[in-house]
């Protein structure tokens, strides 16, 4: 009997504290190091654009001042078979110690194997990365492996690729970990988890297993940049609807409860595909509102990276995750909230931003979404407001789901200006809070335009092109500007849509500079969508050669009486006056529109060249 | 005399059977419509869509199927060919072809040699993504013109 027990005890310790084995599941659940970012990406190639990918990865730090620990490549390495050319680039581009994880994907399967074959390659990387252990043997990895690298547990499947028994493996090794954040990682896909060509191939089971692990899903192949919102079947793509924000993913470990959401970062620099299906390609898109975000040529896209970082802002249980380009706009940005079965957990939202005059009062309903358990009281609290605004919650606490009723009063001397409120929900030890900013306008009510400096790249503005970027290197204020150029013989525009009240003036303002302009290349236009009317900044036409200093102006202009639209396009018209074709640029900045008589609308602090 | 029209009738057979058969295209099939909030999708198999821009098509290669999406005054299209040239090879044609009808390179693809490349062009506002991925036993071709104003120059 005591040798039965010590066996049992020997074989439980050998489970437990190998390396190579899987360990099994004890004792609390295990955190990432605070702020862990991990790089995602597949479809890499050779080359140009897949060298921007990786200097995209490498200078995540500098950017943001969270640096990239560790990268899971999903598969497609150089679509060479060449794991040799496939190794020399990541060196180059990112040192032979960078932790590289990677799982295989249908182009690398023929060199997949072998004594100098890529998981060879990516074996002895392993060996080089201090503190990542991978489960099963060497010709395990990247096909049946699950790794654990400070304090991330992820799997890495070639499922449907290399090797079998996948999705068996998948539920054993996420039922043995008590990490509280998993990653299950593979190359293919199910036709309806992308939205490009791709045919079900990995099969449901991996699928669902992750899902009833409590794992994110990440994949590649189709080449372009998807997320689905949280979903609590994976192959009925049933939405969760306690968790239906496309902004915020809920992550859950259980077999019917359990919930999670699935990702394609194919943009890795081989290519970019286009939206098939679940059109249209403007959200909230189709497919019954499956897709919180899709990102692919019919979107604009350039290659880029989706960047997941767990442990944020002290709390274990929230990651965010950010698909950013090799330009350096941040395309989706999201919340990852991972609840541990039976554990009380909510969800804020608010009814978006907000304007008042001076003096007057706004309401914002405050939403508390129950994600899991059973509910608890949740109290409210506002900060951020401006000197002499005073918040009123009613009811002051709820009990998921529920609303609350946020009022803002104001004073006649509440100052002028845009003000990010912060909104919090306190039950207990768990927090949560939403965002919506506040704009006080002597003027009465307005609705601001969306990202008037570019700050956020091309987020609120439309009609994309490629003679049309986001340029960091001069701003009239803020750190980018607006710049189109090459206009030979088309024109080149971006616009943005506000409401507005028929019959009542407003003011347009705005900052540009130029460079060998031809005469009435320059427009600002608004266009009254609805009606026949435009009105034209006229004082632009004039312009010509190159103005080489941020220049400041602005129009007033009348809302026909049946207008509810103003529609404002930045534009540069074809070549005239001889001046020589393609050669033509213009930079706007620092747009505004305003009823007239809400105050500057010049916008301040601008930067003097 | 019968024997000589036996035998001119099956050397006319043996001759002109296989021309009719292999120059017979696949029979193009319906339209098929997909309608809902914001859009429209026609998707034809064998054949292109009405108003498919006019692009210059690998010799060999047979049309598996085409789409045209609308959303309000946008337009995007696709289509879908399979031929037995290889990537290169089909990178190439269009690289010439494309390049001599005034389309200007916008993205090369980062490697002559891979087995799955992408290049895409534009003229004017218009752009043109091709992606080429060899499939084992033939090369997939898909033209595709992502979603774009009607009025930008128009095809």
């Amino acid at each position: 009997m005591r040798e039965r027990q010590f066996i049992t005890t020997f074989l439980f310790y050998f489970l437990v504290t190998t390396s190579t084995g899987i360990a099994l599941a004890q004792g609390a659940p295990t955190s990432t190091e605070p702020n862990l970012k991990v790089a995602f990406f597949g479809d890499q190639g050779l080359g140009t654009n897949p060298n921007a990918v990786m200097q995209l990865i490498k200078n995540e730090g500098s950017t943001t001042s969270v640096p990239v620990k560790f990268l899971i490549h999903v598969g497609d390495l150089d679509y060479q078979n060449s794991p040799s050319s496939w190794e020399t680039q990541v060196d180059q581009q990112l040192g032979a110690d960078f932790p590289y994880f990677a799982t295989v994907g249908n182009h690398d399967a023929a060199q997949w194997g072998g004594s100098s074959g890529y998981q060879a390659r990516l074996q002895q990387r392993l060996s080089r990365i201090s503190g990542a252990t991978c489960s099963g043997t060497a010709a395990d990895l990247g096909v049946n492996s699950a790794c654990s690298y400070r304090g991330l547990f992820f799997i890495l499947s070639g499922v449907d690729t290399v090797g079998s028994g996948h999705s068996t493996f998948i539920r054993n090794s996420l039922a043995s970990s008590n990490a509280i954040w998993e990653v299950c990682a593979w190359h293919k896909n199910q036709k309806t988890m992308q939205i490009g060509g791709k045919s079900d191939e990995a099969g449901w089971p991996v699928y669902e297993e992750c899902r009833k692990g409590g794992a994110i899903i990440v994949t590649g192949h189709e080449h372009s940049y998807e997320r689905t919102k949280t979903l609590l079947n994976m192959q009925l793509q049933t939405l969760d609807p306690n968790c239906p924000n496309a902004n915020t993913e809920c992550v859950e470990a259980g077999d019917v409860a359990g919930r999670t959401f699935a990702v394609v970062s194919g943009l890795g620099g081989v290519g970019i595909r286009n939206q098939d299906l679940c059109l249209p390609t403007t959200p909230p898109y189709g497919c019954n509102g499956v897709w919180a975000k899709i990102y692919t040529s019919d979107q604009s896209a350039t290659y880029g990276v989706l960047f997941i970082t767990f442990n944020v802002d002290g709390n274990p249980y929230l990651a965010k995750g950010q698909f950013k380009n090799i330009r350096g706009e941040i395309i989706d940005s999201f919340d990852i909230i991972k609840s541990l079965p039976g554990a009380f957990n909510f969800s804020l939202s608010n009814s978006g931003n907000k304007s008042v005059s001076p003096g007057a009062s706004v309401a914002n309903q405050i939403t508390a979404t129950l994600i899991n358990s059973t509910s608890e009281a949740v109290t409210f609290s506002a900060s951020g407001l401006p000197s002499g605004a005073t918040p009123t919650f009613l009811p002051t606490s709820c009990s998921p789901n529920c609303t609350s009723a946020l009022t803002i009063q104001t004073t006649p001397a509440s100052p002028d200006g845009s003000y990010p409120v912060t909104v919090t929900g306190t039950a207990g030890s768990v927090t949560r809070s939403t965002q919506f900013t506040l704009t006080i306008s002597t003027g009465g009510t307005i609705t601001p335009l969306t990202n008037p400096s570019f700050e956020n790249g091309q987020t609120g503005w439309l009609d994309w092109g490629s003679e049309e970027v986001i340029d960091n290197t001069t701003a009239a204020d803020g750190a980018n500007s607006f710049h189109t150029f090459d206009s030979a013989s088309v024109t080149r525009m971006v616009y943005q849509d506000v409401p507005v009240e028929g019959g009542k003036d407003y003011v347009l303002g705005y900052a540009y500079k130029t460079k060998n302009l031809g005469t009435n290349q320059a427009h600002i236009h608004v266009n009254w969508p609805g009606t026949p009317d435009t009105s034209d900044v006229a004082e632009l036409h004039n312009l010509s050669g190159t103005i080489a200093t941020w220049q400041t102006g602005q129009s007033t202009v009348t809302a026909p009486a049946n207008a509810q639209t103003a529609r404002i396009q930045l534009i540069l018209s074809p070549v005239t006056n001889g001046v020589p074709a393609n050669d033509a640029e213009i930079w706007y900045d620092a747009l505004s529109f305003a009823p007239a008589g809400s105050g500057p609308e010049v916008p301040k602090n601008l930067r003097i060249e | 005399m019968k024997i000589v029209f036996l035998s001119t009738f099956a050397i006319i057979l043996y001759v002109f059977l296989p021309l009719l058969s292999h120059a017979a295209p696949p029979p193009t099939e319906r339209v098929a419509i997909e309608r809902d909030a914001g859009f429209e999708k026609r998707s034809l198999k064998h054949g292109l869509v009405d108003g498919f821009p006019q692009l210059p098509i690998v010799p060999d290669a047979e049309l598996v199927q085409s789409y045209d999406k609308t959303e309000g005054e946008r337009i995007g299209y696709e289509a879908v060919y399979h031929s037995q040239r290889s990537v290169p090879e089909v990178v190439q044609f269009y690289e010439e072809k494309l390049g001599s009808r005034g389309w200007t390179v916008v993205d090369l693809p980062s490697n002559r040699a891979a087995v799955e490349q992408s290049i895409s062009f534009k003229k004017g506002r218009r752009l043109l993504v091709i992606a080429v991925e060899s499939e084992g036993d033939h090369t997939e071709i898909v033209l595709e013109v992502p979603i774009h104003e009607k009025h930008n120059g128009g095809w």
